[in-house]
């Protein structure tokens, strides 16, 4: 009889553009003729699981991610969300917030995995996290329209207006679960590769809003260092777990830093080969 | 032979929902169950200092009543209009509440207390504010670590301790059980507050103060989650349920805040108990 062959999944957790290290995890990986049999994908790791798990080339992923990163996704104000929040009383403000023009970051992702395209299409399995933005769940995306998910769960609160999904108002998934290993375990992976990312803390303070951004950051670092310890704990001989270490933030329209962002992700992945390998090994046995 | 077992009492963020400390007290005092030490962060450090002090319920009920009041919000209406218009430069020492109120307040109480006075040891947890980590406080003025405890940022300054500016406790561990482990807890009894969501969105505040509650939940909830698994002692949750929103400066619901703690305690008692009568685990 065959060996069994361990279902691997990859997990990209939630970071901006540091997610681009997901590349660079994939290209160490496929070197290594390890593939993927799910991926799972959150905030901006959703963009790069969904790259992923529609089979495009390194190449393609990063033609994807210009068409998703432009200019106008970054700089374009949404002025009916700017005037709400400055006159609330007398225009009326409801959870329709975002202070960026969001048709950029809609029509980009559609534009890269095509608007019709659904989970059914993709060639390894995907599933995409949110956030319910009035109960704080977490969400899994697994069916209907590919890019409605991976807008939901890139839904950066304040910065991108929440997107309506059956019925339920979602966000940014890195608020629920910044690193969901869980929904690979829930699926059935015998082995598991996480890429997460810790938020580098700023050290200027020169607004209310500086002081709003830091605690957003402590905060989901604390969460992603709970989930962390949890998996570690709980599932630790399955979990391969890669954080790809960056100095200071990259901001999110450095678009330039994306071939340091990738090649951080390689270089990380090539410290965790050896225990990959081994986990994966003593998964056939 | 004495195998006393060593209680922790943990009293979490929630401010004036902490009021609810009083009643889990209570509950301890008439039920003869002894704390070894106590851990608080933000709101939950003010009540666990009390309990330390072994200060009376009732007066601890009046010191509530004289904390949670709205001035300690003085200026915040003027700062915000002005770092609106640019007039009020912000720097890491910023916040939006003249705090001279909250300090008069805590001094008050608080003023001439260390830590070394307390008839029970105290840890108070604060975040840094640079570095994101948990900071644990034990030694020295009380005064001080109760103010950076409960430094909520944009809102109140925050307050230096040893050179490392300190916020509220609650941004690294809004209930910081892993603090009780580490001064060797056997029983730890953990009281812990979940921020409510919003309905409606009535400005800019409101989506924060959500996002806010959302990141704090799922916080709680995996810690724990996290210490279930690991179950380095034996942990009771006490979380108090409110059928109404309680909001900051309610102090006519004080005494229906202490009621719920006494009756979430309460739920837990036999547990405890029976926890508390069993020998220790032995080791080795």
């Amino acid at each position: 009889m065959d060996k069994m062959k361990p279902r691997i999944a990859l997990v990209i957790g939630c970071g901006g553009l540091k997610c681009a290290a997901a590349i660079g995890v994939l290209q160490v990986l496929e070197a290594e003729a390890l593939f993927p049999d799910m991926v799972v994908g959150c905030s901006g790791g959703a963009i790069f699981g969904a790259a992923i798990a529609m089979g495009f080339s390194s190449d393609r992923m990063i033609e994807a991610l210009a068409q998703i990163w432009t200019r106008d996704t970054m700089q374009k104000l949404d002025f009916p969300s700017l005037a709400k929040i400055a006159l609330p009383k007398q225009i009326g403000f409801d959870d329709q917030i975002g202070i960026l023009d969001d048709r950029g970051l809609t029509n980009g992702i559609a534009k890269a995995f095509g608007a019709k395209t659904t989970f059914a299409d993709t060639v390894i399995p995907f599933h995409c996290l949110a956030t319910d933005f009035h109960s704080g769940e977490q969400v899994i995306l697994s069916e209907g329209n590919l890019t409605r998910a991976v807008r939901a769960s890139a839904g950066i609160p304040i910065l991108f207006k929440p997107v309506e999904c059956d019925g339920r108002l979602l966000i940014d998934g890195g608020l629920s679960d910044p690193l969901p290993v869980d929904v690979a375990i829930r699926e059935g992976a015998d082995a598991i590769i996480a890429v997460g990312f810790e938020t580098p803390l700023s050290h200027s303070f020169s607004s209310p809003m500086n002081f709003a951004s830091q605690m957003f950051n402590i905060l989901v670092n604390q969460l992603f260092y709970r989930k962390f310890a949890f998996f570690n704990l709980a599932y630790h001989s399955e979990i391969v777990i890669i954080t790809p270490q960056f100095e200071s933030d990259i901001p999110l329209n450095d678009v330039n830093s994306i071939p340091f962002v990738i090649e951080q992700g390689r270089k990380e992945t090539l410290k965790h080969l050896a225990h990959l390998r081994q986990v994966i090994a003593s998964k056939q046995d | 032979m004495n195998m006393k077992k060593s209680v922790v009492l943990v009293i979490g963020s929630g401010g004036i929902k902490c009021a609810a400390a009083i009643g889990l007290w209570r509950v301890l005092q008439e039920e003869d169950i002894a704390v070894n030490s106590l851990v608080g962060c933000s709101g939950g450090s003010m009540y666990a200092a009390l309990i330390a002090n072994h200060t009376d319920a009732k007066v601890m009920e009046e010191l509530s009543r004289n904390v949670w009041t709205s001035d300690v919000m003085h200026g915040y209406t003027e700062n915000l209009k002005a770092s609106k218009d640019g007039s009020l430069r912000f720097n890491e020492r910023s916040g939006l509440v003249d705090d001279s109120v909250i300090n008069k307040k805590l001094q008050d109480v608080y003023g001439e207390w260390n830590f070394s006075d307390l008839k029970i040891p105290l840890m108070v947890v604060a975040t840094d504010l640079l570095t994101g980590e948990k900071v644990t406080l034990s030694e020295g003025s009380l005064f001080h670590a109760l103010r950076a405890s409960l430094a909520i940022p944009i809102i109140f300054p925050p307050w230096e301790v040893d050179g490392r500016l300190l916020i509220d406790g609650a941004a690294s561990d809004p209930l910081p059980i892993d603090v009780a482990i580490q001064n060797g807890a056997d029983v730890i009894i953990a009281m812990g507050f979940p921020l409510d969501y919003r309905a409606r969105f009535r400005s800019m505040t409101a989506v924060q103060e959500q996002l806010n509650s959302i990141y704090m939940n799922n916080i709680l909830t995996s810690t724990y989650a996290f210490y279930n698994l690991a179950h380095h002692a034996e942990i009771f949750p006490i979380i108090p349920e409110f059928d109404t929103t309680i909001s900051m400066f309610d102090i006519e619901k004080i005494p229906e805040v202490i009621e719920r703690g006494e009756r979430a305690a309460r739920k837990q008692l036999p547990y405890i108990k029976k926890m508390l009568q069993s020998p220790p685990a032995r080791f080795g």
